[in-house]
């Protein structure tokens, strides 16, 4: 087939380009997988121990809605359960992107053309793009299985485990194929990506949560689920996944043969032949480029955070039988309803969520920079500190945004539900809103390394957020001493609405954060560009 | 104030390449200076020091009598740049784009925007990922020209343009030098410098090499002489200044240095000339000998004759 000439080439091209980055996404899942369920077995090491999570958890309607019920009490079970949702979001992310970048990315960047005017087929980009990515996913799934098998775990379930992480993968790495034809931008399609990916996940949680498996049915995180492994190891899931690949890969295709090369299906639109009256600065110019993304997180978390609100209440209920949240709680600050519980811990693991969008916002200035599109602002009568500093200051302003879309999302709905609208608006959108110093201490991380090492600057800000997850692992699962926690901007904040509201670590981190962002303007300022 | 851009001994390395390596630059008030150099010669680097977006080692660069670097706020006022590989935001339309430009710089003229528009015929209505190279390249003309900036930096500015867009820019930039304002144009395309420049720099691994008018620099390359003489060539070959020399009983043919050409004459003279053909160097020759290894001329063999032909 002529359509496919090159596409040996291609893959080579894109084995070389990303040489780290695939080894490092891919092998980051296997690491956790086989990381966790080596650590289960030591943090949990009686039956009656799991024994105990097990009940807990499938009681706990915030574990339900995170991760899912717990299968089976044994320790692989339990290693199981612990990693399923990461895991399956990982390698979800990492396919998605893997896609995008060798696909619609290169196309915009204008490479494809050259390589589309040698001996590359039409469809050579696309079909190498899946082949790497579901090669990718079939190693980690290998991978996966014998590391799981290497600790003495049985041969099928390890399999199944391996493989059930690795159809989360496929199945993105195809949306993603699909999406990568739509639109003639790599951003709107890894978001549109990426976005279905979030929707699906929450279809899980809230069959989780409702304990209603046709819901579970509607996503493939619940498929994936469903193949339970050391906890009955069903394979036959996988038929529901193989199908929808099928249909995302066929209609990716068609789509690749019909569209022209660098455009989308959905067709560009005209702009205005004159700018707004307010298109004048470089503030007005930052704020036009970071306000789609601000609005689609916005839109995305409060409509997330209503979710929440809508399934406090039943939480709340479950929460009374539940110990170990009590004790969560407590560790938190004390007592108060067990619906604010809920909420604490809630709002703790959404604000470092929410931290992507505030190191995605500040590395904006990077993508500026290395595209040259920041030369054509700076070599006119505007200051690089002024410049960065309208970016940065749209950061902060985005993060409060969006977390207060959170806490309004989950005030409203929580609020019509107990009755106290403005009450639980009030408290909520403010237990939301005092989140926002940790999330602008990473966001000044990310503008220090921007300052001062700008090649490294993604990889060291993104480092740093996932360091402070896995403090939390470390201390769950390791035994850590929780003191170490306290290096973690998140868990310096107090948990409200379940603490009491103190001011001074707020101040400090606020300070903290003006601070290193002070440090790495400075950098800017003396550094080369380009 | 005579000099616009003022620049000696510039030093700029990039790790263990040096891409600046003493650089000397001179541009004069109101002229249009050509900036020349093969790939990679250190044009781009200088130009993004004078736009203070690099710092250099050491050496110094006065721009409209302030400091590059230091003063980069207040001079950028003063000029317009337009680079040689120009990125849009995509999501912006190319008459947004020229629009917050000039607005920034303190407002620009609807009149002279729509006019340029016209004469480069440019959709302003696409947004930036539409348009194709000599489009966005044209954006960022139209937003450079319509400024009231004293000072026009131009990294190989015509580089995405059709024959018919080159015209217009050549007829631009005349405008532009009438008016008085002073351009520095980085270019490869030869034609453009011959017509556009008052004077050139050649750089060559980030070395001037040479400056001045384009007669000047004729006059120091060769000229190719075809000659019948009345009787047989005298012996020439290792005279000072001649190149590549042809005999064949009377006929002769080789290439002479301007400096050279009288003295040439003189033996020819001597025998006798029946016919004389004298051709001055083209520009390519011009140039080509300037960009090679070895600008002495005395080795340079297969790519003059190349040239010449
Ligand atoms: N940011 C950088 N990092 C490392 N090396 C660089 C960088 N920028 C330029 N160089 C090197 O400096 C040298 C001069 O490059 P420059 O872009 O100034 O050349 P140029 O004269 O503009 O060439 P061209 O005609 O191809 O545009 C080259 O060897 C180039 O590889
Ligand atoms: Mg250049």
């Amino acid at each position: 087939m002529t359509t496919l000439t090159g596409t040996g080439g291609l893959i080579r091209l894109i084995l070389r380009r990303d040489r780290v980055r695939i080894p490092v996404w891919f092998g980051l899942v296997a690491m956790l997988v086989i990381g966790i369920a080596s650590s289960v077995a030591g943090a949990y090491p009686t039956e009656e121990a799991r024994l105990a999570v097990l009940h807990t958890t499938n009681g706990d309607p915030t574990q339900l809605m995170m991760i899912g019920p717990i299968y089976d009490s044994s320790a692989a079970g339990l290693a199981v359960w612990r990693v399923r949702g990461q895991a399956a979001l990982l390698i979800a992310l990492a396919s998605l992107f893997l896609v995008i970048r060798s696909t619609r990315a290169e196309e915009e960047a204008g490479r494809s053309e050259l390589l589309g005017s040698t001996v590359v087929g039409r469809h050579a980009a696309l079909t190498a793009a899946l082949t790497v990515a579901f090669a990718a996913n079939l190693v980690t799934a290998l991978v996966v299985a014998l590391g799981l098998m290497g600790q003495g775990l049985p041969a099928r379930g390890s399999l199944v485990m391996g493989l059930s992480v690795a159809a989360a993968g496929w199945v993105f790495a195809a949306l993603a194929g699909l999406t990568a034809q739509l639109t003639d931008s790599s951003r709107t399609a890894a978001g549109i990506a990426a976005t279905a990916m979030g929707v699906l996940y929450a279809v899980r949680a809230t069959a989780d949560v409702e304990k209603s498996s046709w819901v579970a049915w509607l996503s493939p995180f619940g498929w994936t689920q469903h193949m339970r492994p050391f906890a009955g190891d069903h394979l036959w899931p996988l038929l529901p996944v193989i199908g929808l690949i099928s249909l995302l890969v066929a209609g990716a295709y068609r789509i690749s043969a019909r569209r022209d090369l660098g455009a989308g299906i959905l067709p560009p639109r005209l702009g205005p032949a004159d700018a707004a009256p307010g298109l004048r600065t470089s503030l007005a110019l930052a704020w036009r480029l970071q306000r789609g993304t601000l609005l689609a997180w916005t839109v995305a978390f409060t409509a997330f955070g209503a979710g929440l609100g809508g399934v406090a209440r039943s939480a709340a209920e479950q929460l009374n039988a539940s110990e170990a949240l009590r004790g969560l709680i407590e560790r938190m600050g004390g007592g108060g309803r067990p619906a604010d519980g809920f909420f604490a811990f809630v709002i703790y693991l959404m604000s470092q969520v929410i931290t992507v969008y505030a190191i995605q916002a500040t590395l904006r200035l990077r993508a500026e920079e290395t595209s040259g599109r920041a030369e054509i602002i700076l070599t006119g009568p505007v200051g690089r500190l002024r410049w960065a500093g309208g970016h940065l200051a749209i950061v902060a302003a985005g993060s409060g945004i969006v977390l207060a879309g959170l806490g309004l999302g989950m005030g409203l709905v929580h609020g019509l539900s107990t009755g106290d609208l403005g009450g639980e608006i009030s408290q909520l959108l403010g237990a939301s809103l005092t989140r926002l110093p940790s999330v602008l201490v990473l966001a000044a991380i990310s503008a220090l390394v921007y300052g001062l090492l700008p090649r490294l600057a993604a990889i060291i800000a993104y480092t740093a957020l996932a360091l402070c997850l896995v403090l939390e692992f470390a201390v769950e699962l390791l035994h850590a001493d929780p003191s170490i926690l306290k290096v973690s901007p998140f868990a310096q904040t107090p948990g409200l609405p379940v603490a009491e509201l103190t001011v001074t670590p707020l101040i400090l981190l606020a300070v903290i954060a003006t601070g290193l962002t002070a440090v790495g303007l400075a950098a800017l300022h003396r550094r080369d560009l380009g | 104030m005579s000099n616009m851009i003022s620049v000696s001994g510039l030093i700029k390395t990039f790790g263990r390449t040096r891409a600046l390596d003493g650089l000397d630059l001179t541009v004069r008030a109101g002229e249009v200076h050509g900036f020349l150099g093969p790939n990679g010669a250190g044009k781009s680097t200088t130009i993004r020091v004078l736009l203070g977006l690099l710092r250099q080692d050491s050496g110094t660069a006065r721009l409209l009598d302030g400091d590059p670097w230091r003063d980069a706020t207040t001079l950028h006022r003063r000029l317009a740049y337009v680079p040689g590989d120009v990125t849009l935001w995509p999501t912006l339309s190319g008459g947004e784009a020229i629009d917050l430009l000039g607005r920034m710089r303190g407002g620009l003229a609807p009149q002279r925007r729509a006019e340029l528009l016209d004469r480069f015929e440019l959709d302003p209505r696409k947004k930036g990922r539409t348009y194709s190279k000599g489009n966005r390249q044209k954006v960022a003309l139209v937003a450079a020209l319509s400024s009231d900036a004293d000072l026009l930096i131009l990294d190989e500015p015509t580089s995405g343009l059709d024959p018919l867009m080159e015209a217009v820019f050549q007829e631009s930039i005349q405008e532009e030098r009438r008016k008085g304002r002073t351009v520095l144009l980085s270019s490869h395309i030869l034609a453009e410098v011959e017509a556009l420049c008052d004077r050139v720099s050649i750089i060559r691994h980030g070395r001037t090499v040479e400056t001045g008018t384009l007669t000047e620099l004729r006059h120091l390359t060769s000229t190719s002489i075809t000659a019948e003489l009345a009787g047989p060539v005298p012996q020439l070959a290792g005279s000072a200044g001649v190149h590549d020399l042809w005999t064949q009983g009377n006929r002769l043919r080789c290439r002479v240095d301007g400096d050279a050409l009288d003295t040439l004459l003189r033996e020819l003279v001597k025998v006798g000339v029946r016919s004389l053909v004298s051709q001055p160097p083209t520009l390519e020759e011009m140039f080509l000998r300037h960009y090679e290894d070895d600008p002495s001329g005395t080795g340079a063999t297969g790519k003059h004759a190349a040239v010449q032909r």
